[in-house]
């Protein structure tokens, strides 16, 4: 089976071939050999989408990989942000737990006065 | 007194110190160009998900209207083999795009993060809360309270203690936030670039088979009116290829005289058709792809040096990459239209 690079180097050749092969179809008038020309390029269609589909398949590959590599560095950003909230609750935790102190010391000041 | 100036000095170096060295690990700097960065990638994921969601529909369709004008029966081996993504394919792609969207968005709620002026007010607060506490807590023991002096110096030392604590923390945070980011564009920079590739990939080769389509179709729409014209300039050559055509519906037409209306009907079907492979060969998304790997590596090159001309070449690809992300969007809506 052909590597990456060389499936999309063979689909790069046999459209630039069905390109040229339109471009004269374009611009001659119907004439003799046009039908030919026809032919031979609806053949290269043909084999150019099987390889299309080859290509299609192996890419896959690639965007699975590029997903995996992605996802362990968004999750080391999702642990970034994480511990900084954490440290923000904990801060508000404990503020939170001076003043009900503070409230309760308060109380007692006042009873004991 | 000579005590009292010299914590003073002191305290104020330090906070000097401090202020000035959380200049230096602000976030700021990543802001506009993360922000940009993502609007311009959301497009192009928007782009990207469009092209591969019509890929499927549009050959079938092309691969359907040739099969008509040919007249050919119709059976679904003849779709099949224009249908380049099966469900598998299509949902990998789906899921690499999404986690580029979510990689985008972390980045900007990293840089966005407002927690370090949160910690800060809430460290100042928790630092006013512990003075309350020790002037209520000292006049539990004192009967005598308030006793001003001791309320007055409480209050004075948390405070000092407060501001110094909470531009600490500000800075440790800060620190962290630009260090967590840093990295994160970092270690994005390869899995980024092999995506942008293999989405340049697949798009330029399934729209350089549209293109194909539309040119070969773009020859029988010149053949078909060709074949009217040759009603009156009766070249004998062109003739016998029009009468032996593969399109029934040339064959057919060269038995019928010569009509006006039917030249102007296939001038205007192939002045269309041209207009639309125009409009397709603007879907190429080659520069779009080329200049979002570029911007993308600017902002990683700017997290590795702090160099002022890195963050106007960052926010420069940027700006070229949405440009070119708004073109090809705008091209991939029409592809709906065929």
């Amino acid at each position: 089976m052909p590597k990456k690079d060389e499936l999309l180097d063979s689909i790069a050749i046999i459209d630039d071939g069905i390109h040229a092969m339109n471009l004269r179809l374009a611009d001659m008038l119907p004439v003799k050999g046009f039908h030919e020309l026809q032919k031979e390029r609806d053949e290269a269609l043909d084999r150019l989408d099987f390889l299309i589909k080859l290509f299609a398949k192996k890419s896959t590959l690639r965007f699975v990989k590029a997903d995996d590599e992605l996802a362990v560095v968004n999750q080391e950003m999702k642990k970034t942000l994480a511990k900084i909230e954490s440290i923000a609750k904990i801060l508000e935790g404990a503020r939170r737990f001076v003043a009900a102190i503070d409230t309760f010391i308060a109380g007692i000041t006042k009873v004991v006065q | 007194m000579l005590r009292q100036g010299y914590f003073k000095g002191i305290t104020f170096l330090l906070l000097a110190f401090l202020i000035w060295g959380q200049l230096g690990c602000t976030t700021n700097r990543y802001r506009q160009p993360i922000s940009k960065f993502q609007v311009a990638a959301a497009v192009l994921a928007a782009s990207a998900r469009k092209s591969y969601s019509e890929s499927n529909r549009l050959n079938r369709t092309l691969e359907i209207r040739k099969l008509t004008r040919e007249g050919k029966f119709i059976v679904q081996s003849d779709l099949d083999k224009v249908q380049f993504f099966d469900d598998e394919d299509l949902q990998a792609r789906f899921d690499a795009l999404d986690r580029l969207t979510e990689y985008v968005d972390l980045l900007v709620a990293i840089a966005n993060s407002d927690a370090p002026e949160r910690i800060s007010r809430s460290a100042t607060d928790l630092s006013t809360a512990l003075g309350n506490l020790a002037i209520t807590a000292g006049g539990l023991g004192n009967r005598g309270f308030p006793n001003s002096k001791f309320a007055e110096k409480t209050q004075a030392a948390f405070g000092i203690a407060g501001v110094i604590v909470s531009e600490v923390l500000k800075a440790f945070i800060q620190k962290k936030i630009r260090q967590g980011l840093e990295a994160a564009i970092q270690k994005g920079e390869k899995p980024i670039n092999e995506l942008i590739e293999a989405i340049g990939d697949d798009l330029t080769v399934i729209n350089r088979r549209y293109v194909l389509n539309f040119e070969a179709e773009r020859s029988t729409f010149q053949l078909i009116y060709n074949c009217e014209a040759n009603k009156v300039a009766q070249n004998a050559e062109i003739k016998e290829v029009c009468e032996t055509s593969t399109i029934p519906a040339v064959r057919l037409s060269a038995a019928t005289p010569f009509s006006q209306q039917a030249l102007n009907s296939h001038r205007d079907q192939l002045v269309s058709h041209l207009d639309a492979l125009e409009n397709l060969q603007a879907t190429d998304p080659v520069d779009t792809l080329e200049t979002m790997k570029r911007a993308h590596t600017r902002i990683a090159a700017l997290a590795k040096s702090k160099a002022p001309a890195d963050f106007a070449d960052a926010l420069a690809a940027i700006e070229a990459f949405a440009n070119a992300a708004k073109r090809l969007g705008d091209a991939v809506d029409k592809l709906k239209s065929i």
